[in-house]
């Protein structure tokens, strides 16, 4: 009686030190990532004045990173169970007929809408809908329409956008209901689907978020920043379509009969920097938010031919704008592009280095958009997202990396690409692609 | 001679006791998880399909695997101490001992507890034992001089790339990726919490059940019932780190804090219950 205690104890203590030691020695795994710089190409000194920094993870496990010269530290993050990403807003358009102006109405029926079938296919479905053609509307931004047609908020702007277009309401018990249509919409118009999800149309500053009025060569009267922090602190859902409201715009913007586009605003540290196309060529306006005036304006020519531009960032007292211009058709169909950057040095409003580059192809791998930009001793550093050039995987297994070009007196001095575990995740097929987030630039001194 | 020192004896009987069902069982998980590891890694060889460690634990078998082991175990420790308690030529010696219906209650709860912690720790060595089987497996199909698709074990598996060497924190990857095998290293409260639960649960439900069931209170299934309930929700909740939306959050947080009352509920009535008992 008395072995077998002696044996149930050891038993007891032997698999308690298994528990422990196994614990001890993965915990001692917990930093062998294995990030280092791979494939690099040209004057590689040029890692030792910045710091590439950023985390690698996916639902379960992270781990943030930062170089130091040529090697790379990294450090297991705290485990969360509720990610809560940064506060994210768009702005669209609320358009409706000048008020005033002439509108034709017919009713119809449209068999756009679609009902599914047990099988799986679907069946068109004929809907009453109602057509109503005017020359001239009224916009208000506002955020995106919930699915039964209410907005928000609606804030009268000074635009108006003159196009005779035709608008399709769903009809309902005689009613309009439901997510408008426009059938006869142009192009590129700052009322379509693709400019309602926003391209940079609103910004945040400190706690307030201010946005513009998008424009395009249809729009007509004054443009301008409004200010939406209050509206955006109203719920999102209403069982009511709101009133229309004023504000005060903050910095009026004469759009000259469709001359002058406004295209973005972005944030300049204290700064706003509003992105107006006069006549065609790009100009960035700098903005203090204390005053409303308008502080330099810097002309970007060689944008003319590019719709817009990718990426914009600041640091230390420099923007850097990216973006992409397609050149040559490669045999597979895509075209070849080329890189276009600005750096634009703040205090002084004016271009201090214009990069014009054919963009590389790491391993067959495409240069997808900027993930930062540093300018920094007179090199600029660009940190771009590398990845597949082809949408054949699923989004889950498509691996993107960070790549890094430096570039000095307009020439590449230096490229490199961070690699990590995370390609084993794609050749092995691991369940759960790790990718990079957060990515970053710095001064090695910072 | 002291009632503690009684007790641990009587413990350590019924732990051996137990062993005669609870060693193969072991025996059977590990040797089960490395057949399943082995079989997965040579199928995906043949698909010409490059495979990691990750990717073989999420197969439902080896979920299949794990959570079959820990309901045999239940089932087996409700059995067991259901005769145990209803009397058997073999424990009437034990019985007769001057215990006091305390030891038999303690003794009942440490020795189920002792072997929940051996399974729990021959599952966590199973994952251990089928990454050895990975890691070998991969060395042989990358051995020096071997042809590729040929391993020296004479395994006929067609390589993907010739070297194929899991990169060096595979396993510890493993551990922290895979869902089920957070419970085996918890690295955030709320698992470390859900751990304690899956080890102390049969522990207490199945003590509480046993001496419930001696004295025909049929009705005890229902608090245990509730418990596991809560235990399940929890494990769904295992499965969806990182993407919880609030509501994900609260019901999960919920579900831990029923288990924790159930439990101890459980504990506390299957105490009294044995002490108003002839066990003793």
């Amino acid at each position: 009686m008395k072995g077998r205690t002696k044996a149930w104890l050891r038993i007891l203590a032997a698999a308690l030190a298994v528990i422990v030691c196994s614990g001890i020695g993965l915990f001692l795994q917990r930093n062998r990532e294995g990030l280092f710089f791979a494939a690099q190409k040209g004057d590689a000194s040029v890692l030792e004045r910045i710091s590439v920094a950023g985390v690698l993870g996916d639902d379960f496990h992270s781990v943030s990173f930062a170089s130091h010269g040529t090697a790379f530290t990294h450090k297991m993050r705290r485990q969360v169970l509720f990610a809560e990403g940064p506060a994210h807003h768009s702005v669209s358009y609320y358009y409706e007929p000048l008020p005033g102006t002439e509108v034709e109405r017919e009713q119809s029926v449209s068999s756009d809408a679609a009902v599914g079938n047990p099988d799986g296919s679907f069946s068109p479905l004929e809907q009453s809908v109602l057509l109503e053609t005017a020359g001239q509307f009224l916009l208000c931004l506002s955020d995106t329409q919930t699915s039964i047609g209410y907005y928000p908020y609606r804030l009268k702007t000074q635009v108006v956008y003159q196009k005779r277009l035709t608008v399709q309401y769903p009809v309902l018990e005689g009613e309009k209901a439901g997510v408008p249509h426009i059938l006869d919409l142009p192009a590129g118009s700052v009322l379509s689907d693709a400019a309602r999800s926003g391209f940079r149309n609103i910004v945040r500053l400190g706690e307030r978020w201010y946005a513009i009025t998008p424009t395009d060569a249809f729009c007509r009267g004054t443009g301008g920043i409004y200010d939406l922090t209050e509206q955006l602190g109203l719920p999102d859902w209403s069982d009511h379509q709101p009133p229309v409201t004023e504000r005060e715009n903050l910095y009026p913007i004469d759009l000259e009969d469709g001359s002058n586009e406004i295209v973005s605003i972005e944030a300049c540290g204290e700064l706003l920097a509003v992105f107006i196309r006069s006549n065609g060529v790009l100009k960035m306006h700098i903005v203090n938010p204390q005053t409303w005036r308008m502080e330099r304006v810097v002309e970007l020519p060689g944008w003319e031919q590019v719709p817009t531009y990718e990426s914009f960032h600041v640091q230390g007292g420099y923007a850097v704008l990216t973006g992409r211009q397609d050149e040559d058709t490669l045999p597979d169909g895509t075209a070849e592009q080329a890189l276009l950057c600005d750096v634009i040095n703040l205090r002084e409003g004016a271009v201090v280095e214009r990069v014009r580059d054919r963009l590389p192809a790491p391993g067959g791998d495409r240069l997808q958009t900027a993930a930062d930009a540093l300018y920094a001793d007179d090199t600029l550093y660009l940190l771009f997202y590398a990845g597949v050039a082809t949408r054949a995987e699923e989004a889950r297994q498509q691996r993107r990396y960070p790549y890094l070009i430096a570039y000095s007196g307009g020439r590449r001095v230096f490229e490199c690409a961070v690699d990590s575990g995370q390609r084993e995740d794609a050749r092995a097929r691991t369940p759960q692609m790790r990718d990079y987030q957060e990515l970053r630039l710095q001064k090695e001194d910072d | 001679m002291p009632n503690a020192r009684k007790t641990i004896r009587l413990t350590a009987y019924h732990f051996f006791q137990m062993g005669k069902f609870l060693l193969p069982l072991c025996a059977l998980l590990a040797a089960g998880s490395a057949a399943v590891v082995a079989r997965i890694f040579i199928r995906q060889c043949e698909q010409r399909a490059p495979v990691s460690f990750q990717s073989i634990l999420v197969q439902p078998a080896f979920f299949a695997l794990f959570y079959a082991a820990y309901a045999m175990l239940f089932a087996g420790l409700l059995l067991y101490f259901f005769r145990y308690v209803n009397g058997t030529k073999s424990v009437y010696a034990l019985r007769a001992l001057p215990l006091g219906a305390g030891g038999v209650f303690w003794s009942i709860l440490l020795s189920m507890l002792a072997a929940v912690l051996l399974l729990w720790v021959v599952q966590f060595l199973s994952v251990y034992a089928g990454y050895g089987v990975y890691r070998l497996a991969a060395a042989l199909y990358q051995s020096p001089g071997g042809e590729p698709g040929m391993s020296r074990l004479g395994v006929v598996a067609a390589l993907p790339e010739a070297q194929w060497a899991p990169p060096e924190n595979e396993l510890y990857l493993a551990f922290v990726r895979t869902p089920l095998l957070q419970l085996f290293y918890p690295r955030h409260p709320f698992f470390w919490l859900l751990a304690a639960a899956a080890v102390l649960l049969p522990v207490i439900s199945g003590a509480y059940l046993t001496i419930s069931f001696y004295g025909r209170r049929w009705g005890a299934v229902i608090p245990s019932g509730v418990a596991w309930s809560c235990m399940f929700v929890c494990l769904w909740a295992l499965h969806r780190v990182g993407r919880w939306a609030m509501e994900d959050l609260v019901i999960a947080v919920f579900a831990l804090l029923f288990l924790a009352m159930s439990m101890g509920y459980m504990l506390m009535v299957a105490h009294k219950l044995c002490r108003s008992s002839n066990l003793g």
